[in-house]
């Protein structure tokens, strides 16, 4: 099953009317009805790693039961259930690149990428966030949580399966434990912002790959110029992309009564590199903070500026590794975390002027950002040198050559549009670009602008890509 | 109570030059989250500061246990005592 089918649509319709219909005020049976929701969903989108997720939900949650009530052994559990979790992990990231390493060797008489374990959809967000919960209950034992339908649903949750957010028990068991009524309004702008989400991934996203995924990996036939724009077209569509599917899951869970924290705070409006990773990917950089940086930092932290770096280079080295075990994203980890790191030597106050203005900081960024994508996106070394060679060349003031140039100019425009729509909603503190729309018209504009946002959707959606681009991390 | 309003004050010059804001206001409940320049890189500064000034040494747990300066003022105070 596809996210973005008639069958999501249809199993998405009835599991909300199972949900909330029945006039059965508890939360037992509006738990239940969302396990089994999350299970048929992660079924029909990979049904041979049901029992993986199965496992780490068992052991994780075993682990925080033998905490509590055991003895002697409780750190015990806890540490083999976060090795083992951890080891799963790293097998799935790094098993086919450690087989080709071997295979370099000549240590398998077989050829390379005959070996080839799929990634099961969803892993390393679901582990992320079992790894989190077992973090959670070492900081305090309060945090155990007893009830094993809670906890399942909290590790499964359907609309979050995917690609995140990776949310932490913390925020969802307190909601998870009780009963939810209806809320009118927060269904309401569940619905505006999966709708936002769809315009994002459907119009923006999806047509942007039209452009960008042939010229990314053919950098020699087009001239620098062209390369610019495909590359500024690529950050809008890797944003357009995983933002749209956080709305879609954020407005999801909204609508079953579940508030899951934001995952994007408009990063493209951030004065430098620091406030760029305080907005991007939120769940996966607030993690790592909370259990990589923090406690790696404190424990150097009397090797001063020199221990912080090194904690901001290793942390960056994680964010690079969690995409995937390729050369290429360890580089844009190490990127990120050298434009960060000046930041600890550099005065605060410096930070804050330097560029003069604050626009001027802002579009810095944005290039800056911009510009490790190349690294990210393209497939090896010699690609990756090509596409920055041209860039820098006498070849970016040639006139640029697009095949479809009437979508390069369509896919301008939409992100002018949606910037322009999402600067407004940034300014007054919201948190996606139509949220809470009733607060600042009346109901007839408001529905003419989903109206708009539905044909606008319904004419230009491109279905050729129906994935998403962070499903296969 | 008296005790803490004292360390308050002690700890509130650390806070600002770290933080560098001569106009920031500091209270028993303030945390990272209402103060814009607070963040994971300035914390551990402010905290090897305090270490310094006071002549202490916390924890990892204590650290990472900390969520509001009341927090960190209680731990300075077990500490100090």
């Amino acid at each position: 099953m596809d996210f973005l089918s008639l069958d999501f649509f249809l199993f998405y319709s009835i599991l909300l009317l199972f949900h909330w219909l029945p006039k059965i005020s508890n939360a037992l049976y509006q738990n239940i009805i969302i396990l089994i929701g999350n299970y048929i969903f992660y079924y029909l989108i990979d049904k041979k790693s049901v029992p993986i997720l199965l496992f780490i939900s068992l052991i994780s949650f075993l682990s925080g039961i033998f905490f509590l009530y055991g003895k002697k052994m409780k750190n015990l559990y806890l540490k083999l259930s976060f090795v083992c979790i951890l080891f799963l992990f790293l097998f799935f990231k790094l098993s086919n690149n450690i087989y080709n390493f071997l295979l370099d060797f000549n240590f398998y008489p077989t050829t390379k990428g005959a070996f080839n374990i799929l990634l099961p959809v969803g892993i390393s967000y679901y582990i992320f966030k079992s790894l989190s919960y077992l973090f959670e209950i070492k900081k305090d034992v309060k945090n155990v949580e007893k009830n094993i339908l809670n906890y399942f649903c909290f590790v499964s949750f359907f609309p979050c399966i995917l690609a995140g957010p990776i949310d932490r028990t913390t925020n969802f068991l307190p909601q998870i434990k009780l009963v939810r009524f209806f809320n009118y309004t927060l269904a309401v702008n569940g619905f505006r912002q999966i709708l936002w989400g769809l315009f994002k991934k459907l119009v923006i996203a999806d047509n942007c790959t039209m452009i960008t995924a042939e010229i990314f990996h053919n950098p020699d036939s087009y001239p620098g110029s062209t390369l610019l724009i495909v590359l500024f077209l690529y950050t809008i569509e890797v944003y357009a992309d995983f933002s749209g599917y956080s709305d879609i899951a954020i407005g999801v869970s909204k609508t079953f009564g579940i508030n899951i924290k934001p995952n994007f705070n408009y990063p493209f409006f951030a004065k430098n590199i620091r406030d760029f990773w305080r907005r991007w990917h939120i769940s996966l950089t607030s993690w790592l903070t909370d259990y990589v940086y923090s406690p790696l930092s404190i424990y150097l932290r009397y090797f001063n500026k020199g221990g912080q770096f090194f904690a901001i280079i290793l942390n960056f080295l994680v964010v690079g590794l969690w995409h995937g075990a390729k050369t290429n994203y360890l580089l844009y980890g190490l990127l990120h975390g050298f434009y960060f790191a000046p930041s600890i030597f550099t005065p605060l106050k410096k930070q804050k002027t330097w560029l003069f203005s604050r626009s001027i900081q802002t579009l810095v960024t944005l290039m800056l950002v911009t510009l490790t994508f190349v690294v990210f996106k393209t497939n090896n070394i010699n690609e990756c040198i090509e596409y920055y060679s041209r860039i820098f060349s006498k070849s970016i003031f040639s006139e640029p050559k697009f095949e479809n140039s009437i979508l390069v100019l369509f896919l301008i425009i939409m992100s002018i549009i949606m910037f322009c729509i999402e600067w407004i909603s940034y300014g007054n503190n919201e948190e996606f670009g139509i949220a809470n729309l009733h607060k600042y018209y009346n109901i007839y504009i408001r529905w003419f602008i989903y109206i708009i946002i539905i044909i606008t959707i319904g004419v230009y959606m491109n279905t050729t890509n129906s994935s998403f681009l962070y499903f296969k991390f | 109570m008296q005790k803490k309003i004292i360390l308050l004050e002690e700890i509130k010059p650390i806070f600002i030059k770290v933080l560098e804001n001569e106009e920031l206001i500091l209270t028993l409940e303030s945390s990272s989250k209402e103060i814009e320049e607070w963040d994971s890189l300035n914390h551990i500064q402010i905290v090897v500061a305090i270490e310094k000034h006071f002549k202490i040494r916390f924890t990892s747990r204590e650290i990472q246990g900390w969520q509001t300066v009341g927090d960190l003022i209680d731990t300075i105070l077990e500490k100090t005592s």
